[in-house]
């Protein structure tokens, strides 16, 4: 519990405490003192207090009787604390140099940064309505870097390195402006930033090349004036760099408001099985109630929470229902006494399963490959027919049915791959991309998910890069050394059109190297036959179908195994060659020997490109060989049956052709006793 | 760049197994790289390869697996054999080695490229031994008239809907279809009051409710279709007669049951043909086949003149 009114050795240590805390790491530190976070520090609750209770334990410090000379106390104290040793841990100077760091934080933007209007808000500050410039030109810079000394000066640096400069810029009062540059609240708002870019931590060793997105998001981001002249300032990218460094390095990878409490987020649901239905599901960060009432609009929404990180999902009364219609005016927050939960409506929102809700749920874009419903805004609904249009897949279907007011619900909205050019910004959510740093997507990925990606050659993924790092001209691919040439968006290359040899690859982009293997074939492993899908079906084998005394088998592919399953069972054809000049059927008595035609060949097989060679014939009863006769080439004899021959009735007709077809192929069959059975008989009908 | 179908049967042969969500992952990426293909639904593929044979699929638990090697023998197509599932490149590399300068078999391979579908690899055989030599090589069984089998072993329709979900009440407030046995096409239905087969076009895949006197079922959605058929006593199984076997024609819209379609398509190893008629023609199978497969629909083929057929 912190006192509410801390004396001047008091306000000393909190001040150290809550800027230069002992971290064990070299990172920037600000002196970045402003009425929220003094606020904060004496757990204020009414907005001033903190700068009140500091000013009332300064003031009697300082030399208000002689302004001139205002600042004299406090570079003594100063100066002896700097000489002395052993000295006290902890400078007491520090909130003596905290009232000329709050005067520069409550310079507004279009205040500018001139000593003369520095001056003023110090006095302010101070209640001291005649203060000079030299009394805090003669005095103050010293203390400034007597504190610069402090802070570099602790072993290990385990207090941070100071960002006090070692010239100020502008002349003297520089040093209390170079602290309030980025504010205690600006640096918890570079959250959102970070979250946005979807980073984490370990992206801060890339932080130079997100000084370029950061600049972009400066000017919706609701920083300090301050904050954004060391974002945006050309002449500040070292510093700026540094400290896009420090803060992701040390980012939770939670959102946070000004105040440092987490956000909790909101999800517009629209409930599609059954009756179809609107509603919200919120996250519930650690430390917000397990129930409450959150207001908005002047309204309340009780809110319970019946699992962890959620609370328990809203259904709204219609799509006229006033949270829906807060949710869709733009941004919302919705407030109770230990957090807040935001959401923020852009013109076009796309919704995509989440499994969480078993509804659809608004996401920030869409999905490669997913079914995506997409609110629209009236004014953007030309813009995205177009795009939709172009690049979703067909099918997706106006629902103005179950739009609410003000807006167009799109469903069945498909988009695989990001349009090739460049789209408005407002239509960002439908268009698939990466948002932190490059990935490879997509591909025909064959395994590998714990080191090493592998993938099929010819089906290589393609190399996605958020949009901030490929607006950076400066910035270049390559693969395997070789030059990537970029498509005009910049977005996706896709790596399987580069006629890659199999092995492994080495993507570079700016200071990011992904890697990657592609192969041609991989070692079989046979799939156990517990996972290898199959039809099972029921025969009715002696009971109903479908019952348990049914005899089921399965069919896989093109065959059939079960207990008691065979597929082999079918009778093997004679396959007759085509072009002959005749062919005969000769049975296993004398009394068949019947010529037959050969077929047409099937018009089905000649378009498909097949050339048929055989024809089949099957076996009957009787019948034991075909004869082939050719044009050239004499006879050829196919076994059908392994019957021997007997005379039927003799000295027929049929009989005759019996004896003369089988005599004349009798050089030609087979070397078997079958067939010279057949020409002995051939031969003595043949003789009479 | 090979042809998406084949990369992708390539890519499921080397997979060999794994779930819906890695279908569709690889397909949207495969076919959503040229404008022609990106309108292929992953449903559509998952249809078509396993009607060829090539897969197997359980929508139940969310996977698929690639099914055994086979060279199916086509019925009077003089000693032609067509090669169905998994196609590794190590298989395709040894049905190369097989069939090339060097190999000692009987075998002519021809591959033919379909409109739709991987390409289908026949193998021509001089006799038997040749054919079965060439499954020894690729680890591949040789089904002599799987067409044959299969025709048999068919369900009738209407058991198939007694074996599907039960007692699930068709969906309400979103978008819902009926079909019209008579029209062959959906039309909107402000509820579910009729029977019939309904479609809900919800998240994820569409849903089929088949709704009748004897209770609601969820449906797969072409059995559904063609049980409705049979509820209204509409004929719509064509056969066209060749000299050697014909053409089953069905309408577009009701395409064949999963395992009726694959018993016409290894008639003749080909995706079924659209014709200008908005039907689509499977080929080259037998009148008995035809018959069966007619018979398991509750249906009566008629003939290319719209008469019964005896």
């Amino acid at each position: 519990m912190v006192h509410s009114d801390p004396t001047y050795e008091e306000w000393s240590r909190l001040l150290a405490d809550v800027f230069f805390p002992l971290a064990e790491e070299s990172r920037p530190v600000y002196f970045a003192v402003d009425d929220d976070i003094l606020d904060e520090i004496v757990e204020a609750e009414n907005e001033g207090s903190g700068a009140r209770s500091l000013v009332q334990a300064v003031r009697p410090r300082l030399n208000v009787w002689d302004p001139s000379r205002l600042f004299e106390p406090l570079a003594t104290e100063a100066y002896a604390w700097a000489g002395s040793r052993p000295r006290s841990p902890i400078p007491p100077f520090l909130p003596g140099l905290a009232v000329t760091v709050l005067a520069a934080s409550r310079m507004d933007e279009g205040d500018g940064i001139s000593a003369t209007n520095y001056y003023a808000r110090l006095r302010e500050v101070l209640n001291v309505p005649n203060l000079s410039g030299s009394a805090f030109r003669d005095t103050v810079p010293s203390v400034f870097r007597i504190l610069r000394e402090w802070v570099d000066g602790q072993p290990r640096h385990q207090r941070g390195t100071s960002t006090v400069p070692v010239v100020a810029q502008p002349e003297h009062v520089g040093f209390p402006l170079s602290q309030v540059q980025f504010r205690e609240s600006d640096r918890r708002k570079l959250t959102s930033f970070f979250r946005q870019l979807r980073l984490k931590a370990t992206d801060s060793a890339n932080a130079a090349m997100l000084l370029a997105p950061a600049r972009d998001w400066v000017g919706r981001s609701g920083l300090s004036p301050g904050a954004k002249r060391l974002l945006r300032s050309p002449g500040n990218d070292r510093a700026a760099i540094a400290l896009l460094a420090s803060e992701l390095s040390r980012w939770d990878e939670s959102e946070r408001d000004e105040r440092g409490r987490r956000i909790g987020q909101i999800r517009l649901t629209l409930q599609v099985l059954g009756q179809a239905r609107w509603g919200m599901l919120a996250t519930r960060p650690d430390g917000f109630p397990s129930a409450a009432d959150f207001e908005f609009d002047g309204r309340q929404q009780r809110l319970v929470s019946s699992i962890d990180g959620f609370y328990d999902p809203v259904s709204f009364s219609g799509t006229g229902d006033p949270l829906l219609a807060s949710l869709l005016s733009g941004s919302i927050s919705l407030r109770c006494p230990n957090g807040t939960l935001r959401f923020s409506a852009g013109s076009v929102i796309p919704l995509g399963p989440d499994l969480t809700v078993g509804a659809l749920a608004s996401r920030r874009r869409i999905e490669p490959g997913e079914r995506f419903s997409v609110l629209v805004r009236p004014d953007m609904e030309v813009a995205v027919t177009q795009l939709l249009d172009g690049h979703a897949r067909e099918g997706w279907t106006p629902r103005p049915m179950m739009s609410p007011p003000g807006w167009l619900l799109i469903s069945d909205v498909f988009v695989d791959l990001p349009p090739t050019n460049v789209v408005d910004g407002a239509l960002a959510p439908l268009v698939p991309s990466v948002d932190a740093r490059p990935e490879l997507v997509g591909g025909l990925q064959l395994g590998g998910q714990s080191r090493e990606r592998v993938f099929l050659a010819n089906g290589e993924p393609d190399l996605w890069v958020p949009d901030w790092l490929s607006g950076q001209p400066a910035v270049t691919a390559s693969i395997d050394g070789r030059q990537i040439d970029w498509g005009p968006s910049r977005s996706r290359v896709a790596l399987s059109s580069m006629s890659l040899d199999a092995g492994p690859h080495a993507v570079t982009l700016g200071p990011y190297d992904l890697r990657f293997r592609s192969v041609t074939a991989r070692v079989p492993t046979p799939i156990p036959q517990e996972r290898v899908c199959r039809v099972t079906l029921h025969l009715p084998g002696g009971g109903q179908v479908g019952s348990a005394s049914a005899d089921p088998v399965d069919v896989c592919g093109a065959t059939l195994v079960g207990s008691s399953a065979r597929s082999d069972g079918a009778p093997a054809p004679i396959h007759v060659p085509y072009g002959a000049r005749r062919y005969v059927a000769v049975g296993s008595t004398t009394s068949m020997a019947q010529e037959f035609p050969e077929p047409d060949r099937p018009a089905w097989l000649t378009e498909t490109g097949l050339i048929p060679r055989t024809f089949e014939v099957f076996s009957r009863p009787g019948l034991a060989w075909i004869l082939v006769e050719w044009q050239y080439r004499g006879w050829s004899v196919l076994p059908v049956s392994e019957a021997m021959p007997a005379r039927a009735v003799p000295t027929s007709a049929v009989e005759q052709e019996w004896a003369r077809v089988v005599s004349a192929a009798a050089e030609v069959g087979p070397i078997t006793d079958q067939w010279s059975a057949y020409v002995r008989l051939a031969r003595e009908i043949a003789n009479g | 760049m090979d042809r998406p179908y084949d990369l992708f049967l390539n890519w499921l042969s080397e997979r060999e197994e794994g779930t819906w969500d890695d279908f569709k992952a690889a397909h949207s990426w495969l076919f959503g790289v040229s404008d022609e293909t990106a309108r292929r639904k992953p449903s559509w593929t998952v249809h078509l390869l396993t009607t060829l044979g090539h897969l197997e699929m359980d929508w139940l638990n969310g996977r698929w697996s690639v099914t055994q090697p086979c060279l199916v023998n086509l019925p009077s197509a003089g000693a032609t054999a067509v090669l169905v599932g998994s196609r590794p490149s190590s298989l395709v590399q040894r049905l190369l080695d097989a069939t090339g300068d060097e190999a000692t078999l009987d075998l002519v391979v021809t591959e033919f490229e379909p409109v739709e579908g991987p390409q289908v690899i026949y193998v021509q055989y001089g006799t038997e031994p040749d054919i079965l030599g060439l499954a020894s090589l690729l680890g591949a069984r040789f089904e002599r008239y799987a067409a044959g089998w299969m025709s048999a072993i068919l369900s009738p329709i209407a058991d198939q809907v007694l074996n599907s979900r039960e007692r699930v009440e068709p969906p309400r407030g979103y978008e819902l279809a009926l079909f019209s046995p008579r029209r062959l096409t959906w039309e909107p239905a402000p509820n579910a009051v009729p029977d019939g087969l309904y479609r809900n076009r919800a998240y994820g895949l569409d849903r089929y409710w088949l709704k009748a006197a004897g209770g609601t079922h969820e449906v797969d959605r072409d059995l559904g279709v063609w049980a409705a058929l049979a509820a209204a006593n509409r004929r719509v199984l064509r056969y066209e007669g060749w000299q050697i076997n014909g053409a089953l024609e069905v309408p577009m819209v009701a395409r064949l049951p999963h395992l009726q379609a694959r018993t016409a398509v290894l008639c003749s190893g080909r995706p079924p043909v659209r014709s200008d008629r908005r039907t689509v023609q499977y080929l080259n199978v037998p009148r008995s086949i035809a018959n069966r497969i007619a018979a398991s629909l509750d249906q009566v083929i008629v003939d290319g003149e719209g008469e019964p057929v005896a």
